[in-house]
């Protein structure tokens, strides 16, 4: 029985980290491209800033899997019995979200450095640098997708 | 857009360009045998340079920051054009700008002075014990002493190597710190270069001191008088810099007059001029033409506008111009680029379509409601640059279309609606459709569903456009059986997912598609292989439609995020209610405006872009290039304030 719940955590746990260790990497790589811009015009720092929040989904994303396993198996409230299979099934549920949303993470932060060039030196086309990551970050939701439809389809 | 060229006596010259400056009705370009050369004109741009430097300087000095809006917003004042020249002309900018430059000289120089000193005040400090005077220490007739640090870890290692060296050799250690030891050597001048390469091989770093009569404590008390000199300097410049401040409004305001005058000139270097006439060209919205031509005509009568046509490589500029409801959506098409001449305008095919999406990625009723109230606050609060209107009334209404969104989810700040007083949750629940927590397969059945509509709708539209211009076999074959196949294929999915009886009708219809497909999308090439290939080949393409519809699920995926985050934004704040008394709720009232504040910004961001990416790349490949060229009127520009 306790395997089962500690599995199910365990892939709670590694959806959120995992991504949300993406999110923090891709942020950091905007961020260095981002301060480098601000030292010749502070003036663009509001514009950075949506560029630097774009690879932060992932985070929440990763957070939504393990909300949603949390949820599945009514951790808040007090917890329920899971069997060993279960348990195994929800570890392994989580892992889409984990992993799509670390490496996604990283790449759309270097995604967002590119934009945040494109800002830069041409400030007026900041729609289309916010365009960009946007791309990058479609796989992460692919993969939360994953997790949650694998969740809601798996029997506690 | 239609080509116009106004011909003129050069006396009404300047009456034609203000009248065109007023209007913002045509694009200059550049008369096909114009000279470039300014009649007599002085270019500006070095004095717009100067003053830009000026007013910089005295920005950043003021210390005042910018806000966050303003970074995206810079707001303008509105000045009169009369009291505009008024004020221009009686201000002796030049004076201003010269003692601006002359202040940001000194300032520099006084912080290299500064530098200077801390610099030599940073050598001594080690040196402060010694009580000797500094020149003391120059080389006699004989000895010499040399100055400089070890680690103090190799000191031991240093005597002992020096007491080998040579004997007429006395060290003397000044000051010892846990990582380095000064100290001074006095040696006989004639060992001096052998000494040198030793000590250089030793890691021993050789240090300058000053040649001074004064020892080196009272050598630093000196520059530490210096500094205060300097530092005093500094204030001084500062409090001149403050009165210069109440001139920087009158700077902004000779720089775009500045820059008027500049613009003007470069204006008229497009012009053809003979002895006693000129003739100005450029691009005019066709239904423009005719105002253009009698009302000029009123300004000045010795003039004469006709419509010519354009020369054979010439590209005519874009002006997109949409009804008042569409007008926001313009803001979408921008991003991807202006339709050219042969295409359409797509704003109004998407407005509704991202309104719905943005809608939906947000779907929360007490975010729509807060979206809406910021942005109306801000349009009415500041004067915007018309990108800055678009994106704001796109957020309004997009908030205005969130409440709705939101009604139908059931989410009202993520609150569980089974903790209401069941009066108000039973009603809620009512009107509650689709809850996309407990049932997510269905929001994602819904997402597709559009998908599959505005992919659709696309394919649609280019083949409307192509009607329109009388390609009626590509329009049939390309998108018309496109559009066949694909409903096929999707009637065949839901036939198949609900075991229909149906399911075998669209399976030979389906068939019937594809073959269609393959028989007619290599009709263009030249062989006969070729032609057979590439037709079977095209039905490769499904995979990129089945590609563009899953793209749409990430509507699911932001609808939860947002209702998720504000529902454990909730939670947090209901542990935190009992955790200290009093304090507790306290603590609950800011985690939940917090919480929820950023949970906003968070999702309109998420919601604002990736509504959008579903514009540009999946419905936007469906019929839509861009690229054209933005019509830009002859009009007053200006950086720092509106003339009105």
């Amino acid at each position: 029985m306790d395997i089962g719940i500690g599995l199910a955590i365990g892939g709670a746990s590694l959806a959120a980290f995992l991504a949300a260790c993406g999110s923090a990497w891709g942020i950091a790589v905007a961020a260095e491209a981002a301060g480098g811009v601000l030292t010749e015009d502070p003036d663009k720092f509001g514009r950075l800033l949506v560029m630097l929040a774009l690879p932060g989904t992932q985070g929440f994303y990763g957070f939504l899997g393990a909300f949603y396993i949390m949820m599945k198996i009514n951790l808040l409230g007090g917890g329920m019995p899971v069997s060993l299979s279960s348990g195994l099934q929800l570890f392994f549920a989580g892992l889409p979200v984990g992993v799509a949303g670390l490496i996604s993470g990283y790449y759309q932060g270097r995604a967002s450095a590119a934009g945040i060039y494109i800002i830069a030196k041409r400030p007026e086309e900041t729609g289309k640098a916010v365009i960009l990551p946007a791309m990058v970050e479609t796989y992460a939701v692919l993969g939360l997708l994953a997790t949650i439809l694998l969740v809601s389809g798996i029997k506690v | 857009m239609q080509k116009a060229a106004v011909f003129g006596h050069k006396n009404i010259k300047d009456a034609v360009l203000a009248y065109l400056q007023k209007n913002e009705i045509l694009e200059i370009v550049l008369s096909p045998i114009a000279e470039k050369k300014s009649d007599g004109e002085i270019s500006h741009e070095l004095e717009l340079a100067q003053l830009k430097a000026s007013i910089d300087f005295l920005e950043a000095a003021s210390g005042k920051k910018k806000s966050l809006i303003e970074s995206f917003a810079p707001v303008k004042e509105i000045v009169n054009e009369e009291f505009l020249f008024q004020t221009v002309r009686e201000f002796n900018w030049m004076e201003i700008v010269k003692a601006v430059d002359n202040i940001e000289t000194e300032l520099a120089n006084l912080k290299n002075w500064e530098n200077r000193l801390r610099a030599e005040m940073e050598n001594l400090i080690p040196w402060q014990g010694l009580k000797v005077r500094l020149n003391q220490l120059t080389c006699t007739a004989k000895i010499c002493a040399a100055a400089g640090a070890c680690k103090t870890k190799d000191l031991e290692e240093l005597k002992k190597k020096l007491e080998r060296f040579s004997s007429a050799l006395e060290t003397k250690v000044v000051r010892s710190t846990r990582e380095k030891t000064y100290l001074l050597i006095f040696h006989l001048l004639a060992e001096e270069k052998l000494l040198s390469d030793l000590l250089s091989k030793s890691n021993f770093e050789g240090a300058h001191l000053p040649v001074s009569e004064r020892t080196p404590a009272e050598e630093i008390s000196r520059l530490k008088k210096l500094l205060l000199q300097a530092e005093e300097g500094r204030k001084n410049h500062l409090d001149k810099i403050q009165t210069l401040l109440k001139h920087k409004l009158k700077l902004t305001y000779t720089y775009d007059y500045l820059f008027q005058k500049e613009l003007e000139n470069k204006a008229l270097e497009k012009l053809l001029n003979t002895e006693s006439a000129f003739m100005l060209t450029g691009w005019i919205p066709k239904k423009n033409f005719e105002k253009l031509k009698t009302n000029l005509l009123r300004v000045t009568p010795l003039c004469e506008v006709l419509a010519i046509l354009p020369e054979k490589d010439e590209v005519p500029p874009t002006l997109i111009e949409n009804p008042k409801i569409f007008y926001p959506f313009e803001f979408i098409t921008r991003i991807f680029g202006l339709p050219t001449q042969a295409e359409m305008d797509p704003t109004a095919p998407l407005s509704f379509f991202y309104l719905l999406f943005f809608a939906m990625c947000l779907s929360d009723v007490g975010y729509g409601i807060i979206l809406s109230i910021i942005s109306c606050f801000l349009l009415r609060k500041l004067t915007l640059s018309e990108g800055g209107k678009k994106l704001l009334l796109l957020l309004f209404w997009g908030g205005i279309a969130t409440i709705f969104a939101g009604v139908l989810t059931g989410s009202y700040f993520g609150i569980d609606l089974n903790t209401l007083p069941p009066q108000i949750g039973n009603v809620l629940k009512i009107l509650q459709i689709i809850d996309p927590i407990k049932n997510p397969l269905n929001v994602l059945i819904l997402s597709l569903a559009l998908g599959v509509v505005q992919n659709l709708f696309g394919v649609f539209l280019a083949m409307v456009w192509k009607i329109k211009h009388r390609e009626y076999l590509t329009a049939v074959l390309d998108h018309g059986l496109w559009i066949y196949f694909l409903l096929c294929l999707v009637f065949l999915i839901v036939a198949g997912g609900t075991g229909s009886s149906l399911f075998g009708l669209f399976y030979r219809l389906s068939i019937v598609g594809a073959v269609l497909l393959a028989l007619t999308q290599g009709r263009n090439e030249p062989t006969l292989l070729k032609k057979a290939v590439l037709g079977i080949l095209s039905l490769y393409r499904t995979t990129g439609y089945l590609g563009d519809t899953l793209s749409y699920s990430r509507l699911l995926a932001l609808m939860m995020t947002t209702s998720i985050i504000g529902m454990v934004v909730n939670i947090i704040a209901g542990l935190t209610k009992n955790s200290i008394p009093i304090l507790g709720y306290v603590i609950m009232i800011a985690v939940l405006i917090f919480g929820h504040a950023f949970n906003l910004i968070v999702s309109v961001l998420g919601a604002f872009i990736h509504a959008a990416r579903l514009q540009l790349v999946e419905f936007f490949g469906k019929f839509y290039e861009g690229g054209g060229r933005e019509f830009k009127p002859f009009r007053r520009e200006t950086r720092y304030i509106i003339i009105r």
